[in-house]
């Protein structure tokens, strides 16, 4: 054996050695091993401004839990991935943060679409799924498992307490034009279910529903006015509503038609829209940092602030479907593993069924039959305030959740159905 | 279904100035191609660098003045870049297979979309209306806005121009002559490097031309590249890939579909497009104004 090849083994085989006491001394190291939660979410494209903030709120109630000493001295850790509003995107990252980082439980998602992937794989994995900004109702209803939960609202909430909103208003021609998209179809379904509900002659004069990435929504803005309704309800979500709403007020749409969109109600839109914002549209969302005014909102405001001033960028105005949401569902996760006291997945749901938490807008519990926590909707009129950059809502109208969910017995029967289908 | 004749014309108008931001986009997709034989998947990010550079000329000269300066400065610098690309990247590679250029302008998008994030970030970015282009037209008691016949007057300008310098000029004439036979523009002593420099240069400040118009109507964000380049993809394979002529028709075409297809089947309306770019690619796999493979000699 040449001197050059006595090193190499000499080196190999120190190196093997080095390696086996790392593995055989787990002792310490083990306690100090942080909880791992995996949050997919998209960090770039049009739907950022709804990933960053989510980040942001997961971030404060995770440094809440990490202050108080965490799970026994545990911390939780958490490993961000950028979904870019894309359901395969999304899935594989899933799949890499369960094999490669063995994350303890995933979050995230804005996307409806990419919440059904993500949740259909992890219900086959038997891992933890808590669902922070995505909407769509099928997600806790016919398509909901034992293993996702959602902290934030469904489109079955705000989408009938939009519909029961509508109901009192004069209008009967209606128009729904939204994207076309998993969000979209079940925002517009659950709006219509609860108009025609408390006001079954109302008419639906036509229906669009343009791609998700649409650029130019010039065609369908003119042709809503061949089909004379009176008014229009618009299912946009994260990625088209800001575009859309811009060309909507470039042809004059909110001047021409009483317009009802749930979201533009929400910080979040305004923010990026700025002068384009409509007034006068009805519009809503699950928190907004004016309403209620209580000492739980302020300090929540005030929290949020320190955070987004830490980032270089302070903001007053926490979005409800970007921070609030997110920060409840964050919250719920972390409230559970130290009821649980432990990061076992069958442990951590039990602990989550019926779990109620403090929130800005009261207390919110998390519905033990469909894991869909249990959030009040705002639905107001779009108003210029004087104090606020951006058009708020006025004549606000608060739904409790147990108004507009839907019962245990029909998701039941829902998922029943889903099943043999 | 009722329509009135005024309905059908504002759908006609707005179908033509979609097919307007189509046409700008594809044009310079098929001069690549027909000119250098090059699929430029990376055009859209150009057309993405087009509207960053409009935002943030923008918001350093506010005002009417500010939009136009940017109309007129974005497209330069993205053509500047365009050549660099080609100098320094596109021209290795035309001798080798086909696949190497797809991989080659494929990577750029990404190159471009980090570079973006790296300078612009990743918030949404909103372009304001220059205020003269802000209002409306109202005819037969429906409004339009001004700044979409801007769009339709830009698209219709370039369409001309590129009709003059092709037909007209002796620049034109080599396009021509080069997209036929490359060899022989070469053998006979022309600088084919050079010219190949020039299409580029000219297909990127179409890329960057429209990025910049499109800026204030649309919200920008990284990967807004993607979701325009597939319709012009299928613009240029209806049209004819490599054929000005055809870009033009295939944006009318599609602008058009799209149009009346909301107003009639509106939960439809996407689909036609799709199953006319089919059709075509069935039965006139050159598209409409393309020539048969063979005939290209």
């Amino acid at each position: 054996m040449s001197f050059q090849k006595k090193i190499k083994s000499l080196m190999l085989s120190s190196g093997l050695i080095l390696a086996l006491v790392l593995t055989l001394t787990p002792g310490a190291a083990l306690a100090e091993k942080p909880i791992k939660i995996g949050l997919i979410d998209p960090y770039t494209g049009a739907a950022a401004a709804f990933g960053k903030p989510a980040l942001i709120c997961w971030k404060i109630a995770v440094d809440e839990f990490n202050a108080r000493g965490g799970l026994n001295g545990r911390k939780i850790e958490l490993i961000t991935r950028d979904s870019k509003f894309k359901a395969d995107e999304a899935l594989a990252h899933a799949r890499e943060l369960l094999l490669k980082e063995r994350v303890d439980f995933i979050g995230g998602t804005t996307s409806s679409s990419v919440a059904l992937a993500v949740s259909e794989f992890l219900r086959k994995k038997k891992k933890l799924f808590m669902v922070s900004i995505s909407r769509s109702h099928r997600i806790t209803g016919e398509k909901g498992h034992k293993y996702i939960f959602r902290g934030c609202p469904s489109a079955a909430i705000e989408g009938l307490a939009g519909g029961y909103y509508a109901a009192s208003t004069p209008y009967k021609k209606w128009y729904i034009i939204g994207d076309d998209y998993e969000y979209g179809h079940s925002i517009a379904e659950n709006f219509w279910k609860g108009l025609k509900q408390l006001k079954p002659d109302v008419e639906l004069v036509g229906e669009t529903w343009p791609k998700v990435r649409e650029t130019d929504y010039t065609s369908y803005l003119t042709a809503i006015e061949g089909k004379k309704p009176e008014a229009v309800f618009t299912a946009f979500g994260a990625s088209g509503l800001i575009p859309f709403s811009k060309q909507a007020k470039l042809f004059g749409l909110y001047e021409k038609f009483p317009v009802f969109c749930f979201g533009l109600g929400d910080s979040v839109f305004p923010k990026a829209l700025k002068q384009n914002t409509p007034v006068g549209a009805f519009a809503a969302t699950n928190y907004t940092s004016y309403y209620p005014d209580t000492p739980a909102n302020k300090a929540f405001v005030k929290k949020y602030v320190a955070y987004t001033t830490k980032e270089g960028k302070p903001d007053p105005y926490p979005s409800g479907i970007a921070a609030f949401g997110p920060y409840c569902a964050a919250k719920f996760l972390t409230e559970a593993i130290l009821k649980a006291g432990s990061v076992d997945t069958e442990k951590v749901i039990k602990a989550l069924e019926g779990l109620t938490i403090q929130a800005a807008v009261g207390p919110i519990t998390m519905r033990a039959c469909d894991h869909q926590a249990m959030t009040p909707v705002f639905w107001g009129k779009l108003a210029k305030v004087s104090g606020y950059p951006f058009p708020i809502m006025t004549e606000i109208v608060e739904t409790p959740a147990d108004k507009v969910m839907p019962t245990c017995q029909e998701i039941v029967a829902a998922r029943k159905a889903a099943k043999s289908k | 279904m009722g329509f009135d004749a005024s309905m059908l014309f504002v759908q006609f108008i707005s179908g033509l100035s979609r097919a307007m931001i189509l046409f700008l986009m594809s044009s310079g997709l098929t001069l690549v191609f027909g000119v250098m034989g090059v699929v430029n998947f990376a055009h859209g990010a150009f057309y993405m660098i087009g509207a960053y550079l409009a935002f943030t000329l923008t918001e350093i000269l506010t005002g009417f003045v500010g939009f136009w300066v940017a109309l007129l400065i974005a497209p330069t610098i993205v053509c500047l870049i365009g050549g660099l690309v080609e100098v320094l990247l596109l021209r290795r590679i035309y001798e080798k297979e086909h696949l190497l250029q797809i991989l080659l302008t494929y990577a750029l998008i990404f190159v471009f979309n980090d570079i973006i994030k790296m300078i612009w970030g990743v918030d949404l970015r909103i372009v304001s209306l220059p205020p003269a282009l802000g209002g409306f037209f109202t005819f037969f008691g429906h409004s339009f806005p001004v700044y979409y016949f801007f769009i339709i007057g830009v698209g219709g300008t370039v369409a001309l121009l590129l009709w003059l310098l092709l037909k007209k000029t002796r620049f034109g004439k080599l396009l021509r002559a080069s997209a036929e036979r490359r060899d022989m523009v070469g053998l006979l002593g022309y600088n084919v490097g050079g010219l190949f420099t020039l299409v580029f240069v000219m297909a990127t400040w179409l890329g960057g031309l429209s990025g910049a118009v499109i800026a204030p109507t649309v919200r920008l964000s990284l990967g807004m590249d993607m979701e325009i380049i597939i319709e012009c993809f299928i613009v240029v394979i209806v049209g004819g890939l490599g054929n000005i002529w055809g870009a033009l028709l295939g944006a009318l075409i599609a602008g058009q579909i799209y149009a009346f297809g909301i107003l009639f089947v509106p939960k439809y309306a996407m689909a036609f497009l799709f199953i006319l770019a089919a059709v075509i690619i069935i039965f006139r796999p050159y598209g409409l104004l393309g020539k048969p493979a063979q005939a290209r000699g």
